[in-house]
C-alpha cells in the first residue's frame, strides 16, 4: 500500500476537482499541473492508496469552504477517493508513543508509525520527509519532485 | 506567474546563500504568495543545519534539523525582509 499525507491529499484533491486549481489554492501555491499528473501516476490505481482519519480529517478543514458548484465538485471527489482508497486508524496513544510526536504532531508520527509497512509514503512536507528518510522509510517527496524543476 | 516563482526562487536562494552552505542543506521553496496590498512576494523557504542541540527528551535525535524561514520580496527582486517560520503556522 501507499500512505498519502495530508499537504499531497490537498494535491490530490485539488487536482481531481480541476488540475487548474492547483496554482490558486494558497495551501499548493507553488505547484503546478504537472506534479498533480505525476502524483497520479506515482499512485497508479487508486485501491493502492491508504490514508488515515487524521488525514482526511485535516484535509477536510483545511479544504471545505468552497462556495457553489465547486463544492458539489468537492464532495463529488472526496466521495470518489474514499470509496476507492482505504483507511487505517490507529489510536492517538501510538502517536504519543513516537518521539517524533514533540517534532511533527499526531498524524505525522502516526504515518511514521505505520509507513515503514507501507511500499513509500507520499508526502509534501519537508520535515516529515526527513524523519521518514532517517526511519528507513522511502517517500514520494512531492516538495522535492517540485524543488528539483526550478 | 511560472516566471515569476523562478525568479523569486533564485532571489531568495541567493539571499540564504550567504547565510548557508546552499548546496548541501536541502534548500527548498516551500510557499510563495503574491500579497497584493503590499505588493510583495512572501516566501517559506526550508533547509537542514546540524542539529547541536539535542533534546535530552528525545531517544532518537536527527542528526540534522529543518529550519523554516519567512521572506518578503517586493517587485523590485529586493529581499526586504527574512523572519523566522513555524512551518505549523
Amino acid at each position: 500500500m501507499i500512505l498519502i499525507d495530508t499537504n499531497a491529499l490537498i494535491i490530490l484533491v485539488l487536482g481531481l476537482m480541476d488540475p487548474r486549481q492547483i496554482k490558486n489554492h494558497k495551501r499548493t501555491s507553488i505547484y503546478e499541473e504537472k506534479d498533480f499528473y505525476e502524483l497520479v501516476n506515482a499512485i497508479g490505481t487508486f485501491d493502492r492508496l491508504m490514508t488515515l482519519p487524521n488525514v482526511w480529517t485535516e484535509t477536510d478543514n483545511l479544504l471545505n469552504n468552497f462556495k457553489n458548484s465547486h463544492k458539489y465538485n468537492y464532495y463529488l471527489v472526496v466521495k470518489k477517493l474514499v470509496s476507492e482508497t482505504s483507511e487505517k486508524y490507529l489510536s492517538t496513544s501510538r502517536a504519543l508513543l513516537n518521539d517524533s510526536f514533540l517534532e511533527l504532531g499526531i498524524t505525522d508520527s502516526l504515518i511514521l508509525e505505520i509507513g515503514e509497512d507501507c511500499e513509500f509514503i507520499i508526502t509534501s512536507d519537508s520535515k516529515l520527509s526527513d524523519y521518514a528518510i532517517a526511519n528507513g522509510i522511502k517517500v514520494y517527496d512531492v516538495v522535492k519532485m517540485r524543488n528539483s524543476r526550478f | 506567474m511560472e516566471s515569476s516563482i523562478k525568479e523569486v526562487y533564485k532571489v531568495a536562494k541567493e539571499e540564504l546563500s550567504h547565510l548557508i552552505d546552499i548546496e548541501n542543506s536541502d534548500y527548498r521553496l516551500e510557499q510563495i504568495e503574491f500579497n497584493k496590498q503590499e505588493q510583495v512576494w512572501l516566501v517559506v523557504i526550508s533547509y537542514l543545519i546540524p542539529n547541536n542541540n539535542k533534546s535530552p527528551l528525545l531517544i532518537q535525535s536527527l542528526p540534522f534539523e529543518r529550519i523554516y524561514k519567512k521572506l518578503k520580496i517586493n517587485e523590485a527582486m529586493e529581499v526586504t525582509g527574512l523572519y523566522m517560520f513555524n512551518e505549523a503556522g
